[in-house]
């Protein structure tokens, strides 16, 4: 080799194009190992940066990541967007009065607790008053969020169903919208605080105002022009060039009108997705399907730009007192909500376990932090929500499903198809159904049909064992002729067994075959023992599809009155303790 | 369902003077329709008795229908057997003896075909003038051009 050659393969200058490319091949890597471990693949994309640039190989150095500014805005801009997208008023109307009640009430006691415990704390290891104070207010605010992802997929995963479900579904959908509102106030005070510019604090309000409803402004008047635009351009491609446009528009405006980027983005997002909800979805998901190699890349740049080595022991001390301070502010919060705003047992009990995920806004408000605040503060808050991410996302979902087994909510939502995938043919075969011999009389099976509800009808022999099936369909052909009554008896009618399953068969599976074959019954037999393999099974039972249908069917409906019984009983609840105040 | 299109001749045995046993009978007219059908001989005769030892097919007025469906049979056939001095112990629902035996035969898939041949096979012999045409038929072609002609 020479050294021209070696040269071009100099770590530190690497061609960009390359850089970019590697850093979205390592991440979604990276991503898929985290997904394994149950981490969100966020959390991945960011340990792939560690490992590529500062902290690690070096191989994203200082240089690209400079080169990738303007990539790093426009990701901003498409993780703002998004976030809008998420944003509707009718959601925040839907969940009335006591579900706010308790939102402001989880979100502001994380975020007092937080600030309370990092601020003097911050001082004390560091002995800078002003940035103690901002590192507070934003780690405040970003410990407000909860993340839905890994919350949500655990009541989905164990089927749960009731007041405490419906309230942590509420409070997980409202709080990343509390948490970017109080991040954006509490950030720009930040901003504020630590700035170059000292000026009084009118004139620190008057700068942040502007910031916020700048950025608002902005964006909600392009989101209303990008509407009228995508009125036009019908088509994926062409609505796709207007939205990438339209955003990096207002990208651009907000860096020269010096407005808060993400903030733009959002509006721009929340503007659309209320002005026209149900046309703005395709919007959202043209980009969405656009967007992951956006965040990813995104994502490893803000791992490269990370440097563990600076990640010091205050650090350390710091992302401990966050955790304490969110956990027991969600806690706490959670618990004093549900008590003003009227909520159940369980709710008051239990809301607070299943808040302690954090992921996607949590350490997309740190990367915001560290894009605008000095490197000190952001280098801070990126590794201290990064770390504890990693904490919470692993103590977070076993919380959740504690909460809701001891609130008595798993299982409860349970569909037809939850409750066949765990049933076997025994649990729902009719271990008892009406057997016919061979010699029974036409009469006497007319009799037994007119007395019972069965469509089918199995003949045995004197120990039981399967010879046929008399179906209710077959005797049809005989009721017509009079006279054919004494001619016939059960023997005649019977037709031989085209399929059975046995008592241990999962249901799945037996099903499956009914329908394959056509069949509208599947008799059980217990399979003769091999000694004797000429005899005919011995009959365990009939599995009629109506029967089990009937039977699924119930058992559902009896689940979701167990649920419903649970929602009822606590608006009896709110309404007596309503009554006793009226009376006061 | 026509019983006529089931009646051929040389499925008919005609015995004017003998009074078999309910088993001779039954044998002789397993042997002209297995033979016919080309149906095993044993198989046929075991499931008819095994059938009758269930309940006797006489269902009075001197007729008697014994059925069976089998497998691998490839169309439904029919047998008669004329035996105007009666079986004596073939057990009927009002005790007269059978003289009249009409044994059906059907693949077991056929379920329908099977109960429909087996009423009209009833209706057409539940007549009396019928019976008694049939009764006093000198050969099978009598009887097949008699229950051909069925009422109209």
């Amino acid at each position: 080799m020479t050294p021209s050659l070696l040269g071009q393969f100099d770590l530190e200058h690497l061609p960009i194009l390359l850089i970019i490319g590697f850093a979205l091949f390592a991440g979604g890597l990276g991503a898929r190992l985290f997904q394994r471990l149950r981490i969100p693949q966020v959390v991945g994309y960011i340990v792939i940066g560690l490992l590529l640039g500062r902290s690690g190989a070096g191989l994203v150095g200082v240089e690209a990541i400079e080169s990738l500014r303007l990539f790093n805005f426009f990701a901003l801009g498409v993780i703002g967007f998004m976030i809008g997208g998420e944003l509707r008023l009718d959601v925040f109307r839907r969940y009335g009065k006591q579900f706010m009640i308790i939102l402001l009430s989880e979100g502001l006691t994380a975020f007092l607790l937080v600030f309370l415990l990092v601020w003097p704390l911050a001082w004390v290891l560091t002995g800078q008053w002003a940035m103690s104070l901002a590192l507070g207010l934003v780690l405040g605010a970003i410990a407000s969020a909860t993340a839905p992802a890994a919350t949500v997929d655990v009541l989905w995963e164990y089927k749960t169903r009731g007041p405490l479900t419906t309230a942590v579904f509420a409070i997980v959908a409202l709080d990343d919208g509390l948490a970017l509102m109080l991040y954006g106030i509490a950030g720009s005070i930040a901003k504020q605080l630590i700035g170059s510019d000292t000026g009084s604090l009118a004139e620190t309000m008057g700068r942040t105002a502007y910031e916020l409803f700048g950025a608002v402004v902005l964006g909600a008047l392009a989101g209303w022009l990008l509407n009228l635009l995508l009125r036009i351009a019908r088509d994926h491609d062409k609505a796709l060039t207007f939205i990438l446009g339209a955003l990096a528009i207002v990208i651009g405006l907000s860096i020269t009108a010096e407005v808060d980027i993400i903030l733009a983005a959002m509006a721009l997002g929340m503007t659309l997705v209320n002005l026209v909800p149900r046309r703005s979805r395709e919007t959202f998901q043209i980009v969405e399907r656009f967007a992951p190699p956006i965040y990813v890349l995104f994502f490893v740049i803000v791992g490269a730009r990370l440097s563990v080595h600076e990640m010091q022991t205050w650090m350390w001390v710091l992302a401990g007192a966050y955790v304490v301070g969110r956990t027991g502010g969600k806690m706490l919060g959670a618990y004093l909500g549900a008590r003003w705003g009227r909520a159940g047992q369980a709710v008051r009990q239990y809301l607070g376990l299943c808040l302690f995920s954090q992921a996607g806004v949590a350490i997309g408000l740190a990367i915001l932090a560290s894009t605008s605040f000095p490197a000190e503060i952001g280098n801070a808050v990126i590794m201290i929500v990064t770390a504890t991410t990693f904490l919470v996302q692993i103590v977070g979902p076993p919380c959740v499903k504690i909460a809701v087994t001891k609130a008595g909510e798993v299982g409860l939502n349970v569909t037809r198809e939850d409750l066949i995938e765990s049933y076997t043919v025994a649990d729902v075969m009719n271990a008892q159904p009406e057997c016919f011999a061979e010699d029974d009389t036409f009469e006497a099976i007319m009799l037994a049909l007119s007395n019972t509800d069965a469509t089918t009808y199995p003949v045995v022999d004197a120990e039981k064992r399967l010879l046929g099936v008399i179906t209710i369909q077959h005797l049809k052909a005989g009721l017509g002729s009079k006279g054919l009554g004494s001619l016939l008896v059960a023997y005649d009618l019977m037709e031989p067994v085209i399929d059975s399953a046995e008592p241990t068969m999962p249901l799945r599976e037996a099903l499956t075959r009914m329908s394959e074959q056509d069949l509208d019954f599947l008799p059980v037999v217990i399979p003769a023992p091999a000694e004797e393999p000429a005899h005919p099974p011995k009959l365990a039972g009939l599995m009629e599809r109506r029967r089990v249908e009937r039977r699924l069917t119930r058992e559902v409906i009896r689940r979701q009155e167990s649920a419903a019984d649970r929602e009822q009983s606590q608006l009896i609840r709110d309404a007596i303790l309503k009554q006793r105040e009226t009376t006061k | 369902m026509k019983l006529e299109s089931y009646i051929r001749p040389e499925q008919i045995v005609l015995s004017p003077n003998a009074s078999p046993t309910k088993q001779a009978a039954l044998e002789q007219l397993v042997d002209v329709l297995s033979r016919a059908v080309g149906y095993d001989r044993e198989a046929m005769l075991q499931a008819v008795v095994h059938r009758e030892s269930l309940m006797s097919t006489g269902i009075g007025q001197g007729l008697a229908v014994p059925h069976v469906r089998l497998e691998r049979l490839g169309a439904p056939a029919v047998a008669v057997g004329i035996f105007p001095e009666g079986i004596s112990d073939y057990i009927s629902l009002d005790k007269e003896p059978v003289r009249i035996v009409l044994l059906i035969a059907a693949p077991k898939g056929q379920h329908e075909t099977y109960i429909r041949l087996l009423a009209a096979a009833v209706d057409v012999l539940k007549d009396p003038e019928m019976r008694q045409a049939v009764l006093a038929a000198q050969t099978p072609a009598d009887v097949a051009a008699l229950l051909k002609e069925e009422r109209k």
